[in-house]
């Protein structure tokens, strides 16, 4: 340690000399463009010089960014597992403890998240990419049917194929879709995914009970993190209109 | 001017069906008789000239469209709402093409159901989310060759409108949304219609069989 802190020392004081040096040149011997010799090795004794003095700053600097960096990246990948084990794992849970009694219900429940842990632990995602938006929202919407035992009614205009991006958006709109079905009562739900040239929207709706978005738990991760979080991270963009009373609508935009 | 108790008549090939439809519309309306096939269907309702017929898309014979276009060709007063499970987009154009005001799906409630054919005996245009949804698909694809902004485009209102109808919301709904009275509501949705049957956008027909395939 001690020996590092005198090395460093060493090497700020030469580059100190080395700058020192060239200028001293400078003053004395006034180079002239007939002679540049001096001149140039002058100029290259300051410029070492600098890099002696600089140079470990600077490289400690890049360093720690490109730390930072890595740090972010793995705070990101953190919060999308956290996103993924909520949209999956806590709410089949959730969902065993609802129908605790049904020992058929609970055995297709947890088979079927088995199947899916197993698919996204192994790299085997649900939704891959390149396959049609429009086919990767109706298996969407089919799942959500089947496991809330509600009616989605479905509309879509264009279509694309899915890319990373995408593939957020339809985990948010399922995540949308899912909070509808459980929280607003009500029997049936509106999904509208349109396809624009800059931009994919889509539109869950209910005319359930709707809530005050402010009011929400801190605990309840689903629309912070499966949702606004979700497509933050992604470069879109997720709004949520409700009024108590008055039903929910999630609008989701995603640049293309 | 509001007919308070549309005269109705129905035209399903499924006896199932026809009842069930009768159950729903309930006292709301008034039903005048139903047919269960193309041919019995044009002779009766050329008869009875009812205020709105309410009739599947898919029957043997030419189905709702082959009706629509008989009767309408005699008896144009007659107003037509199409009811289906069937969610092939040429179908849902062809009828709309042929002459039907609405389209709505077989999922709809009861109370629904009424108004839908209130409106359509009024002389208005009913869109499901799905027809919504079909419209905006067909005027969003590129249209080479000439257009007549008349009847090949849609106004950005007339597409907010379609939009709101795709996400759900009913024309009370969207009056409110978009701070306009139900009326220009129901006029934006009767130009569109009135656009999807006379457009001369030959993809129309192209964009409905495309479709069909997937």
């Amino acid at each position: 340690m001690l020996a590092g802190v005198a090395a460093a020392l060493a090497q700020v004081a030469l580059g100190v000399g080395l700058v020192v040096a060239g200028i001293t040149v400078f003053f004395v011997t006034a180079p002239s463009v007939a002679s540049p010799t001096t001149g140039i090795l002058a100029t290259a004794a300051i410029a070492v010089g600098l890099v002696m003095i600089f140079g470990r700053w600077w490289w400690r600097l890049s360093h720690d960014l490109s730390v930072e960096r890595q740090e972010r990246i793995r705070t990101q990948e953190k919060a999308e597992v956290a996103a993924h084990i909520h949209d999956s794992v806590l709410q089949t849970l959730a969902l065993i403890q609802r129908n605790a009694t049904d020992a058929r219900k609970v055995s297709t429940l947890a088979r079927s998240q088995e199947r899916e842990l197993r698919a996204w632990l192994f790299d085997t995602p649900e939704l891959e990419a390149g396959e049609s938006l429009a086919a990767a929202l109706e298996r969407v919407t089919n799942e959500i049917e089947y496991l809330y035992d509600v009616a989605v009614e479905t509309v879509e205009v264009g279509d694309c194929p899915v890319d990373e991006r995408l593939i957020a958006l339809v985990q948010s709109t399922r995540e949308a879709l899912a909070n509808a079905a459980r929280h607003s009562g009500a029997t049936s739900v509106s999904a509208y995914l349109e396809v624009e040239p800059d931009q994919v929207t889509v539109f869950v709706r209910d005319r359930g009970t709707g809530f005050d978005p402010d009011q929400v738990s801190r605990h309840r991760r689903g629309i912070a993190d499966s949702i606004v979080g979700r497509m933050d991270r992604h470069g879109g963009k997720a709004v949520i209109r409700s009024e108590a009373g008055d039903g929910t609508e999630v609008e989701l935009v995603m640049p293309r | 001017m509001a007919v308070t108790r549309p005269r109705v008549f129905l035209v399903d090939d499924h006896h199932l069906v026809l009842s069930g439809v009768r159950a729903e519309l309930g006292d709301a309306v008034e039903v005048i008789g139903e047919a269960s096939e193309v041919e019995a269907a044009i002779e009766m309702i050329g008869e009875r000239l009812p205020d709105v017929v309410l009739l599947d898309v898919h029957m043997p014979g030419g189905g709702g469209r082959a009706v629509i276009e008989a009767v309408g060709a005699k008896h144009p007063e007659v107003k037509f709402l199409a009811l289906s499970v069937s969610d092939a987009a040429e179908d849902v154009i062809g009828v709309i093409r042929a002459g039907a005001r609405g389209y709505v799906t077989k999922t709809i409630s009861g109370p629904e159901l009424v108004e839908a054919v209130v409106r359509v005996a009024d002389g208005d245009a009913v869109f499901s989310p799905r027809l919504a949804g079909f419209v905006l698909d067909a005027f969003a694809a590129d249209f080479r060759g000439p257009v007549d902004p008349e009847l090949d485009q849609l106004t950005v209102r007339e597409k907010e409108v379609l939009r709101h109808l795709a996400r759900g919301y009913s024309y009370k709904e969207i009056a409110r949304q978009l701070s306009i009275s139900i009326k220009t509501v129901e006029t934006h949705a009767s130009a569109v219609l009135r656009k999807l049957q006379l457009t001369n956008r030959h993809q129309l027909s192209r964009w409905a069989s495309d479709r069909r395939l997937v």
